[in-house]
């Protein structure tokens, strides 16, 4: 069974996204609040981090819509054929439905199995269907269309002749829920065409028109209209008429919201004086309280002092509970470092909510006890405070035994605290996650809680020594090739060799290196060595690699790639030599050692071909592969970031993503092959090879940001130190024919000597 | 051949000499065009004949590029200014966006320009801006959305650029535009309690000039006027409350003031923002001995043709005399007579 991880990713370097920002784990399901919180849950955790907001908003006020025509109905109706009829239909087809209606024709055949016309047909609800032709006239001018449109001069003119209309055919029927809707949409054209007190007006005309009802409507209404008063000037009765409307209608509570507004304390007042109980007053706090950073304590107090007894507490002590568990859950070891450590304010914050639920747990005037309940344990919890949790937990164990939802979010949390719990990783410890991990259903259907889990044994494998686990815990071997790290891959080989293992040491070197672990283990530790050209060592790691494993990569360092010099040049010989695998290739460096110090009459070839395999191996060069499993374009732009090990930051690196730029032994190799070379043609281009890494050398230094380049171009003016080479071909090698191709072929040099350097 | 040799001296001193002094412009970054009767005084009294006004913004909205904050024209457009259409676009637009997209935008934000500028203004539209902070993962895709409005339009294009964008240029590229505008201020880091003043130090203006101007394109110099006060809860900086000056805290029974740092004792309701006993407040305004350095220190560097403030409005300006101005634009000339001294 494959243990499911989520790899996370850290937030340096460029190219993330806030989606692969490391996103925390969350014990807390926000549905435990009543009614499962559905209308308000989403709300729990702020308007301004969800992003989505505005479509669910939407969805719910199309949802709700359906839902009451639906109600309204004196028939059965499908909630799909409601919504066709409503937001798809056009208007022929309803001009269609009418005249069926009256018996004057037939139904469109879009609508002949629509559940909803064939009973307003049958029914013959004409004023129902003049209500929805008119309202679908009035779409174009209400809905958000392109917001790059331009506005129309004419719209205007259009909407107030559909106000003038809509108030004729309000008076036709005498349905006055139907009435109630066309009272919305003229509310809503003379707010959209920014005549705020004929809107107004609209509604004085209406209301005494349209019979009381509840209705959804009267509350999208009633948002309009502070809307309107909110921009002739009175700000403190909009905002008032706005926080009716967050109370009561879930699908404008987003909009409401963003539009509630208070600039000064006499506003406020001016805004607490217009509410007519406790309740009223109460949702002022509470909107006042969802301000991304509100105080939410201070605001519970406030609320608690007017009607203890509100729902709108137990969301607030959700939320802030929320808001605390970003902070402390997991801090000391939860990877990244995200959220930081909790300060003096945070650890503050967390004791004096912690001793408010106590208190209004104790006082008993609450509704919601079995959830504050839970939360005491939970928030002793995140103050590290076992016993006091634990105790809480015990208490709370039969008030939420009618309560799945309840009961579910305390088992996860006494899971967690006994996963917090463990002082060290042994056998038990093991066996017991194993059994957690393959059997229990908060784990396996709690989206982060792994994370937890096995964040907290990453601490633990870290403080007990055991940094090849503590890698396995979080990372797969892919994170491991952008820098092997020696200490954790020589653990993972004496884990894996070990002779009896649990069956989560099993799981996790077989679920993060693959099955052919060992292989892929001393693969690994191969190419480091031979990154270090420790040849010796490199050999006889990737001599206990499997050939199938060896065979399935295989390479040409050795290929000269002449004037084809970079990392993407097509060379056409690549695809015709025979390719070396990583164990041919070590073996033929160290032959060429070999007889490079021994033959000193080919030496200088030797050395050449020694040359050429470390410089192609390279970042620089066309088999970097052979070393680097993650050769980044975007380094080039860090580059004199390199830290001491040759590694750069990388989001997706848990250790850096390493980069092979050093090109003193390659530089060493060409020196050598040029000096003992008897032919000056041979010499010029090992010079040529050597002046290759030079200038690259140059790139790679801090000197490289104060280059100036050649007037129009891009070729750096070398500085004298990085130029040796160049200068030896120009006074050296200048007869040769090797000399003259160079000037030809390689448009730096050509322009070196051009210029006269 | 002396003489000769003389001559071309004197001619080479000549042509290297500083000649005009940079003119004043303005940006207008208010959300409603409606200049008061003090702001085009002010304007008269500095003779500006141009002003940077924000049209719109662009941002991404449910994944596609939108134009947001429309500029509300309660007044048509001065026919006396220059008006050169200032556009701020997120980084985030040009991040995982396709070049057909940005075509498209391109072509969407050139008509909206044009439209825009026909209805309230009785000038031809010859020049705009681009405000833009871009990064190295967006940048080929800002500088391609430049050049797509220059085909589209032919018209002189400018770009905001910031002071890293000029010290790391071989990284951060130089965009394709006709000029750029430097901007001088934002250089603190707003959201450090310990920060002095964010909006503009002279020191750290000068670790990030070169030598000598080696900019590949004309730069002018954007310079702040502006205060703000920043509110900080449990360390954090939450809210930047535009517009507030120091003198708006001596409510003692609600602030404790030590120097450029509030403690709010009461909680209450400021400019529309409620602030919580505890909360804690740094405000900076734009501090004239640190302009008149950095315009020292800058003018040693850059040779503008204008210096553009940021930004019009009365309460922003008043505290800025326009003769101070006058001197900053004087500076950047050889006019070595009038160097008034900081106070």
């Amino acid at each position: 069974m494959l243990i499911v991880l989520n790899p996370t990713k850290n937030i340096q370097g460029c190219g993330f996204s806030e989606e692969d920002l490391f996103p925390g784990y969350s014990l807390l399901d926000i549905y435990i609040l009543e009614n499962g919180g559905t209308d308000f849950a989403p709300h729990i955790l702020s308007f301004q981090e969800h992003y989505e907001m505005d479509e669910k908003e939407a969805l719910t006020q199309v949802e709700m819509n359906i839902q009451e025509w639906q109600d309204v109905s004196c028939f059965y109706t499908e909630p799909d054929d409601v919504a066709y009829l409503v937001y798809k239909s056009s208007i022929d087809e309803m001009e269609l439905l009418r005249k069926a209606a009256k018996g004057k024709g037939n139904l469109p055949r879009s609508l002949k199995s629509n559940s909803f016309a064939l009973g307003i047909q049958e029914n013959e609800c004409i004023g129902t269907i003049d209500y929805l032709i008119f309202a679908k006239r009035c779409e174009p001018f209400v809905v958000e269309t392109d917001p790059w449109a331009d506005e129309d001069p004419n719209d205007k003119a259009r909407m107030q002749q559909l106000i003038k209309d809509g108030k004729k055919y309000m008076m036709k029927t005498d349905n006055h829920y139907v009435r109630l809707r066309y009272m919305y949409q003229l509310v809503r054209l003379a707010h959209y065409m920014n005549d705020y007190q004929g809107a107004l007006d609209v509604l004085e005309w209406a209301d005494p028109k349209v019979d009381e009802q509840e209705s959804i409507i009267n509350w999208w209404i009633l948002g309009h209209k502070a809307g309107c008063i909110k921009r002739l000037g009175d700000q403190a009765e909009a905002s008032y008429l706005f926080s009716k409307v967050f109370k009561n209608s879930p699908s404008k509570r987003e909009r409401v919201y963003r539009s509630f507004a208070i600039d000064s304390d006499e506003e406020w007042k001016a805004c607490l004086l217009k509410c007519e109980s406790d309740e009223e007053r109460s949702t002022l706090f509470t909107m006042r309280a969802m301000d991304k950073h509100g105080n939410i304590l201070e605001e519970m107090k406030n609320i608690y002092k007017l009607s203890p007894a509100s729902g709108d507490l137990t969301y607030l002590l959700v939320k802030e509970i929320s808001r605390l568990e970003d902070t402390f859950l997991g801090a000391e070891f939860r990877r990244y470092d995200y959220g930081g450590k909790p300060d003096k304010i945070a650890k503050e914050r967390l004791i004096l909510l912690t001793e408010f639920v106590t208190q209004c747990l104790g006082e008993g005037k609450i509704s919601d006890k079995p959830v504050w309940k839970v939360a005491e344990g939970y928030l002793h919890y995140l103050a590290r405070d076992f016993y006091a949790a634990d105790r809480s937990y015990k208490q709370a164990v039969p008030l939420v035994k009618n309560n799945e939802a309840l009961s579910n979010q305390l088992g996860l949390f006494r899971l967690a605290l006994k996963v917090h719990a463990y002082t060290r990783v042994n056998d038990t410890v093991e066996d017991e996650i194993y059994e957690m991990v393959q059997s229990n259903e908060y784990y396996k259907t709690h989206e982060t809680f792994p994370d937890f889990v096995f964040d907290r044994l990453t601490q633990l494998y870290l403080k007990q020594g055991e940094e090849g686990k503590a890698f396995l815990c979080i990372y797969s071997y892919g994170d491991l090739t952008y820098n092997p790290d020696p200490v954790i891959i020589n653990q993972l080989i004496a884990l894996g060799e070990k002779e009896r293992k649990t069956k989560l040491e099993e799981e996790l070197l077989k679920a993060k290196l693959g099955e052919d672990y060992i292989s892929a283990l001393y693969e690994l530790k191969g190419t480091y060595h031979l990154s270090r050209y420790e040849l010796s060592d490199a050999l006889r790691a990737y001599e206990k690699v499997k050939t199938t494993t060896m065979e399935a990569t295989s390479f040409q360092p050795f290929l000269d790639p002449g004037f084809s010099n970079c990392v993407h040049c097509e060379i056409p010989e690549m695809d015709t030599l025979p390719k070396l695998t990583k164990t041919e290739i070590t073996r033929r460096l160290i032959d060429l050692e070999y007889q490079a110090k021994t033959d000193l009459e080919q030496a200088s070839n030797y050395y050449y071909l020694l040359g050429l395999a470390t410089y192609n191996m390279s970042y620089f060069g066309h088999s970097h592969q052979v070393l680097d499993y993650y050769r980044s374009g975007s380094s080039w732009y860090y580059i004199e970031d390199l830290d001491e090990d040759g590694a750069l930051d990388f989001w997706d690196a848990p250790y850096g993503n390493k980069e092979y730029v050093n090109l003193e032994r390659p530089l060493f190799f060409f020196e050598k092959a040029r000096e003992l070379s008897p032919d000056d043609e041979f010499a010029a281009r090992a010079a040529f090879m050597a002046a290759q890494c030079e200038i690259r050398m140059y790139y790679t230094k801090e000197d490289y940001n104060s280059a100036t380049f050649y007037p129009k171009t891009y070729i750096p003016k070398l500085p004298k130190k990085y130029r040796n080479y160049y200068d030896l071909l120009i006074n050296k090698y200048k007869g040769t024919d090797f000399y003259s191709a160079a000037i030809e072929e390689c448009k730096y040099f050509g322009y070196y000597v051009e210029q006269g350097m | 051949m002396r003489k000769l040799g003389i001559l071309f001296c004197v001619l080479f001193v000549l042509g290297c000499a500083r000649t005009e002094p940079p003119e004043i412009s303005f940006y207008h970054w208010k959300s409603n065009w409606n200049p008061t009767d003090f702001e085009y005084e002010y304007l008269n009294k500095l003779s500006v004949k141009k002003l940077y006004v924000r049209y719109f913004d662009i941002d991404i909205n449910n994944g596609e590029p939108e134009p947001v904050g429309d500029l509300i024209f309660s007044d048509s457009l001065a026919a006396n200014f220059q008006i050169i259409p200032t556009v701020f676009i997120t980084e985030k637009t040009f991040r995982d966006i396709s070049k057909e997209k940005i075509s498209d935008l391109a072509g969407k934000v050139v008509n909206r320009l044009k439209s825009k500028h026909e209805k309230f203004s009785s000038q031809p539209l010859n020049s705009v801006q681009f405000d833009c902070d871009w990064t190295l993962g967006s940048k080929d895709n800002y500088f391609f959305f430049l050049e797509k409005c220059k085909e589209l339009s032919s018209w002189e294009i400018s770009s905001t650029i910031r002071l890293h964008q000029v010290k790391f240029k071989r990284k951060t590229g130089v965009p394709p535009v006709d000029y750029g505008v430097l901007m001088v201020y934002n250089t603190g880091n707003i959201s450090k309690w310990e920060e002095e003043n964010s909006i503009l130090k002279a020191e750290t203006v000068s670790d990030y000039l070169p030598k000598k101007n080696d900019y590949d394109i004309p730069l002018d110099m954007a310079l702040p006027l502006f205060s703000w006060s920043l509110l900080f809860r449990e360390g954090k900086l939450i809210k930047i409350i535009r517009d507030t000056r120091l003198d708006e805290f001596n409510d003692t029974s609600k602030y404790i003031v030590k120097e450029n740092r509030v403690e709010v004792k009461k909680s209450h309701y400021l400019k529309g923002y409620y602030l919580y006993s505890g909360d804690e407040l740094r405000t900076e305004s734009s501090d004239r001995s640190e302009i008149l350095n950095t315009v020292s220190l800058l003018s040693g560097v850059f040779e503008p043709s204008e210096i553009v403030y940021y930004h019009l409005d009365s309460s922003t300006i008043k505290p800025y005399p326009h003769a101070e101005l006058e001197n900053h634009r004087l500076l950047f000339s050889d006019d070595n007579a009038y160097r008034p001294q900081p106070d």
